[in-house]
């Protein structure tokens, strides 16, 4: 079957090195993690009862503390805001929940919005992956300010990103997807400096 | 013929000689060692004349070794990568580099304007605000002459090839200056573990250590400062979280503890940048930034050769270069007679050192003496003789008030001529912050006082000139800032050497001038401002410091007075017989040196001004050939050229083809929002001025928004989706604004109701297939959904497969064609596109872009906004009024009472056509009865939207006329004197085409 799906990075993330280059390699690696479900849930984040049955749909808790996310294998659960929260997973993991958080909001407050085709996910990382990221967001990057699991919402290049760290010094970067080609643009063009790795993409 | 290099002292120096630099300067070539700034190797190489003066062209030589430099300014580089207006004293000598004096023409020797000097009388201060008053039609000729004698240098007038950068930093302690005081605080910060930040203008960390003489020089923790200056930056390397930036001014401090950095790279790595801006978000500010020596102010105190003290000891020790051979010591304090020893130990004679006190330790007196210099106390120098350089002084005795000379006058000879008035703390960021300073009469200078945020000022930015207590203090305040950002610190001071106590400066601002002197004594270097502006300011009653600058330009310019500030205020106490601290001082602002507008504007600049957003369907447009233009952010097709076709061809055919076959439209930039929750349709009801509560499931409908005041804001079709599930469009230019509107009606206004929003502009690829011959296209495709009048009626909805992709289908036209939207989830949107232009090709399907689908809509007599929905017309005006529902409350709803809504004389919305039947009606063209009326006219309305359309085949015009709608078939002038167009026009009905909708309905 013809693949009909076309990311908005298509065509432009040829995998290779770019930009300066060095013995110790690219301190810069970028790949678009593609094909995700993202799921938008918005419910009434104190109710406990709300919270045990998102849990029994998801299999896992949703994070309860702002500015922070719950790795869940392919899954995770990022809190974006108050009584908002994204589950990035799998597509197909996707489709069969949706029928069943939407079950969970149907009396409640709140909605649930599937939003993978709506961002482009890119997985930015290397050594000055930091460094890339203070050229364009104001936020603190130090490990002991930002540590693995944090999650924000922010501005990254002049784009309304949500930033992701996914493990230690890997973060994935959310970004609506007519601005997806934009700010990959910005990470090759500003990692430059650093050197430039870009990796096939990542469809688990 | 000056040797190469004659002033290069044979040893000691932070140079090496084993590196040599060629440059030009002038044009001519010279050479300078690794290590040197450009004003050292211009020194070394005999160069005492760099530039000439402001408003006078007198010539003028390198006087400091800093960024207070006033004189020293060059033009660096050639073709883009010119830079003007920089400090000789503060460029590093590289390989080729090319500079040029500026604001001297044709050369720095022979200058032609410098006839101003003899005309100085008649150029007081105010002089080109007095002369050029009028006529103000002639104040551009005038600046422009004006402009080219001042000759600040020149703006590159090429795009700047380089690469400008910005980085957010955050850090605990951030240390502003790396010298002694700086250093120690850094150490002190770091070693607790705690995230520091050094930034120091310099290339090198050290600050006035650089200019210690070698092994003579002072000690630090027992060995000689140099040591510990290396060692200390070893120790600092090896800190982790400690980050030291070298060429990096902090240039302002903003709230919150924000300071701003301009770091100097011009790096060459690919992509590097030249200059990196760093925004710097600190817990702790320690303000370690030195002081600034002032000259002294006396007769022709301008000359090339007159430097300050502390710059000629820089000069002598860091960079091994002797700036004359026989000196005479200016002085008002102690600290030039280290300057003196030091030059004197670096091989230049010392002619005299005259000394305003009439005391002066006898320490000092016996030492000059052993070095062949006398001391020469209470004598001030009444003239310098000179030409490019100085050639000697003439000095007389001073009186006890320091307000008259007296007694023979004796001549000196010498090449440099040293001056030190006492020093200035350099507390400019303390005054960004809004730290308040206060006078020290002992010092005569400005001290950091109390600032309400989280600054500390150490070392010499606090007044303290020794080194003991600027290591002391600084070790002190980095270990307190330290333990304020929660961490343990040790505030161990390295150990130096007590110096002996500072005798008291004598405060003298002006020198007097000798009987019948006119010369004049130069406050402000850079601007040419005199003692005798100051007190033309002050006759005047330009009393206060604000306009005292303003009048006289005192503090102006790129150097901001760095060494003439204290001096003009304290002539000015002199002059109005107060002390200086009820004169006051003007308001340090940032930057403190300036920075250039590339490194500010960082990456976005070109077409990186703002990031570009695009449709999923846009490398498509481009391969085919779009002419691509920018709607807000987005990149939309514009028209689809083919061969031999402009614009007005290509959009003509594209609208032709939509009413005669079938055409598809990227309408993928309507804003998008999903609407769920029970409540979903009060809300809506709410913010729109027509129902749609009872909405039917699987239809949509057109909508209307207004402001609170009640002028139409926004508008487009919603969609039941579900039950509880509705699906917003809004236009391109509000789909952020309503959005961010309904988040904040549902969580600050109407928090009850049971409602969700999402914007989901971004999840949809949406393409609009317009044209008689849609239905056969959409029906070509396989899938499920049933494309007939029956199963999806005029403003139908469904939901199924097309072509093997989950589509949505709206049976919606803004074309007045039949048409159908269909939207797929993004990833999609290039494969369904191809696929109806493939079932469209038996069709002769085309793609239009957004100037078809203009004329698509004035030929159909819809609004827009900004035309029509422009900010001044209610849903009335434009002809909604029966929309308008008197069932329910909706936002801007009581606002429609308002008189000025319902009286009449309002315009309102109609088409118009010439009356010839082809004169055209230009865009913005003011509605009158009567042409010939004279000024003003009598304007009745104006055309908001006009084209020729292509299916009339004559001009069209939407337009605003007073009363409108009761006007049609009444014949006025649409006149644009802008165009030089007065058109006859008719009054019409907007809807052009099928005014009853038979083809979208079909």
């Amino acid at each position: 079957m013809v693949e009909l799906r076309r990311s908005a990075l298509d065509g432009h993330n040829t995998p290779g090195d770019y930009g300066a280059q060095c013995a110790a390699g690219p301190g810069i690696e970028i790949a678009e993690r593609r094909g995700l479900a993202i799921v938008q849930l918005e419910g009434p984040g104190n109710d406990l009862i709300f919270q045990n049955e998102v849990e029994k749909v998801l299999g896992f808790a949703l994070p309860k503390d702002a500015g922070t996310s719950v790795d869940a294998g392919p899954a995770a659960a990022l809190w974006i805001a108050p009584n908002r929260w994204l589950l990035p997973m799998p597509a197909n993991s996707g489709e069969s929940l949706l029928p069943k958080l939407n079950d969970v909001v149907a009396n409640r407050r709140g909605g649930v919005t599937e939003l993978g085709h709506a961002r482009t996910v890119i997985r930015l990382s290397g050594r000055d992956a930091r460094a890339l990221l203070s050229k364009g967001c104001p936020l603190d990057f130090h490990p002991r300010a930002c540590p693995p699991g944090a999650v924000a919402g922010s501005i990254l290049a002049a784009l309304t990103v949500v930033l992701h760290q996914a493990e230690e010094g890997v973060f994935d970067i959310y970004v609506f997807r007519s601005f997806g080609l934009a700010l990959w643009e910005w990470l090759q063009e500003a990692g430059e400096e650093y050197g430039v790795r870009v990796g096939q993409a990542i469809t688990t | 013929m000056m040797g190469a290099q004659a002033n290069r002292r044979d040893g000691g120096g932070r140079i090496d000689r084993s590196k040599p630099i060629n440059f030009l300067f002038n044009g001519k070539r010279y050479q300078g060692y690794e290590g040197d700034s450009l004003a050292s190797a211009l020194l070394a190489n005999g160069v005492k004349l760099v530039g000439r003066s402001f408003k006078y062209h007198r010539p003028r030589g390198v006087m400091t070794a800093g960024p207070e430099e006033p004189n020293a300014l060059v033009q660096l580089g050639e073709g883009a990568r010119s830079e003007p207006n920089l400090r000789a004293t503060e460029i590093p000598l590289t390989e080729g580099l090319v500079a040029r004096s500026q604001n001297c023409w044709p050369s720095v020797n022979f200058d032609l304007q410098s006839i101003n000097n003899v005309f100085s009388k008649i150029l007081p201060a105010g002089f080109y605000y007095k002369t050029f008053m009028g006529p103000a039609s002639l104040w551009m000729t005038y600046e422009r002459v004006i402009r080219r004698a001042a000759g600040m240098g020149e703006g590159p007038v090429k795009p700047d090839p380089d690469v400008y950068d910005r980085h957010f930093g955050h850090c605990d302690v951030l240390v502003v200056g790396g010298g002694s005081a700086g250093l120690a605080a850094a150490l002190a910060a770091g070693r607790s573990g705690a995230r520091v930040v050094v930034a120091e203008l310099d290339r090198y960390l050290g600050g006035q250590i650089l200019s210690e003489p070698g092994a003579a020089g002072r000690q630090i923790d027992g060995r000689l400062a140099g040591d510990w200056l290396a060692a200390a930056e070893a120790e600092l390397d090896t800190l982790p979280d400690v980050k030291v930036l070298t060429r990096t001014t902090a240039f302002g401090y903003y709230d919150d503890d924000l300071v701003g950095l301009c770091q100097i790279e011009d790096s060459n790595k690919p992509g590097g940048p030249r200059q990196r801006i760093h925004y710097i978000r600190a817990q702790q500010v320690i303000l370690a930034s030195g002081a600034i020596e002032r000259p002294l102010v006396f007769a022709d105190n301008d000359r090339p050769g007159h430097m300050l003290a502390s710059a000629a000891r820089s000069y002598a020790n860091r960079f091994a270069v002797a700036a004359g051979s026989k000196a005479v010591v200016f002085t008002n304090n102690d600290s030039a007679y280290e300057a003196a020893r030091d030059l004197a130990a670096a091989g230049v004679t010392l002619a005299a050192v005259i000394d305003l006190r009439a005391e002066v330790r006898p320490d000092l007196v016996a030492e000059m003496a052993r070095l062949g210099a006398t001391v020469m106390t209470e004598t001030a120098i009444v003239a310098t003789h000179g030409g490019k350089g100085i050639w000697s002084v003439e000095v007389m005795d001073l009186d006890a008030e320091g307000t008259s000379c007296h007694g023979a006058k004796r001549m000196i000879h010498c090449d440099l001529l040293v001056s030190s008035g006492g020093w200035s703390p350099t507390v400019h960021l303390f005054s960004h912050a809004q730290g308040k300073l206060r006078y020290d009469p002992e010092l005569a200078a400005f001290l950091p006082d109390h600032a309400p945020q989280n600054i500390t000022c150490v070392g010499a930015a606090n007044g303290k000139w020794d080194l003991a207590s600027c290591l002391e203090e600084g070790a002190t305040n980095g270990a307190a800032a330290a333990i304020a950002a929660g961490f343990s610190a040790d505030a161990k001071a390295p150990a130096a050497a007590a110096e002996p106590a500072h005798a008291p400066l004598r405060v003298l601002w002006q020198v007097p001038l000798q009987e019948g002197s006119h010369a004049k004594r130069f406050v402000d270097h850079q601007d040419d401002v005199a003692t005798s502006d100051v007190a033309l300011a002050a006759r005047e009653n330009f009393i206060s410091v604000e306009h005292l600058k303003r009048y006289t330009t005192l503090g102006m310019g790129t150097d901001q007075g760095k060494t003439s500030n204290i001096n003009g205020l304290g002539i000015m106490s002199d002059i109005r017989g107060l002390p200086v601290r009820q004169v006051g001082t003007t308001t340090f602002r940032p930057p403190y040196t300036p920075v250039t507008m590339g490194a500010l504007a960082a990456r976005e600049s070109g077409p990186h001004l703002a990031p570009k957003r695009r449709t999923p369907m846009h490398d498509w447009h481009v391969a085919e050939g779009a002419s691509m233009v920018e709607v807000g952010q987005w990149y939309r097709p514009r028209y689809y050229p083919r061969a031999g076709e402009n614009l007005f061809k290509a959009a003509q055919r594209e609208t032709r083809h939509v009413r005669e076959a079938v055409g598809m439209c990227d309408v993928t930039t309507l804003g998008k929002i999903d609407i769920q929750g029970k409540d979903a349709g009060e809300l809506l009801n709410r913010v729109y001025i027509n129902g749609f509560a009872k909405l039917p499931v699987g239809k949509a409908r057109y909508g209307v928004m207004l402001r609170e005041d009640g002028i139409a804001y926004d508008d487009g079709t919603t969609t039941r989706l579900a039950e509880n599930h509705y699906l917003m469009t809004t236009t391109t230019a509000n789909a952020g604004r309503v959005m961010n509107e309904l988040e904040h009606l549902l969580q600050v206004v109407w928090p009850d109701l049971d409602v969700a929003v999402t914007s989901v502009t971004d999840l949809f690829a949406s393409m609009s297939i317009a044209g008689p011959k849609t239905r056969e296209v959409l029906q070509a495709l396989d899938g499920d959904i049933d494309f007939s009048n029956e199963g999806l009626p005029f403003m139908g909805h469904v939901e199924g497969t097309l072509a093997g992709m989950p589509a949505h289908v709206f049976r919606i036209s803004f074309s007045g064609e039949l048409a159908y939207e269909v939207a797929v989830p993004s990833d999609y949107g290039t494969a369904m596109w191809e696929a109806i232009l493939a079932a469209g090709k038996p069709h002769d399907i085309a793609p239009y872009g957004t100037e078809a689908l203009a004329l698509l809509r004035i030929e159909k007599g819809h609004v827009v906004i900004s035309a029509e929905i422009n900010g001044t017309t209610t849903a009335d005006d434009l002809g909604f009024g029966r929309m308008t529902s008197t069932k329910k409350a909706f936002i801007g709803q009581r606002s429609l009472a308002r008189p000025a809504f319902v009286e009449t004389g309002r315009q309102q919305l109609v088409g118009l056509k010439a009356v010839d039947g082809a004169s055209r009606i230009p865009g913005g063209a003011q509605l009158v009865t009567d042409p010939k009326q004279s000024i003003p006219m009598d304007m009745q309305g104006h055309v908001t939207s006009t084209c020729f359309s292509p299916n009339l085949n004559e001009p069209l015009a939407i337009a605003l006329l007073a009363d409108g709608r009761s006007r049609m078939g009444e014949e006025l002038y649409a006149i644009s004197p802008l165009h030089d167009v007065e058109t006859k026009v008719r009054v019409v009905s907007p809807h052009f085409i099928d005014p009853e909708g038979e083809r979208l309905r079909g």
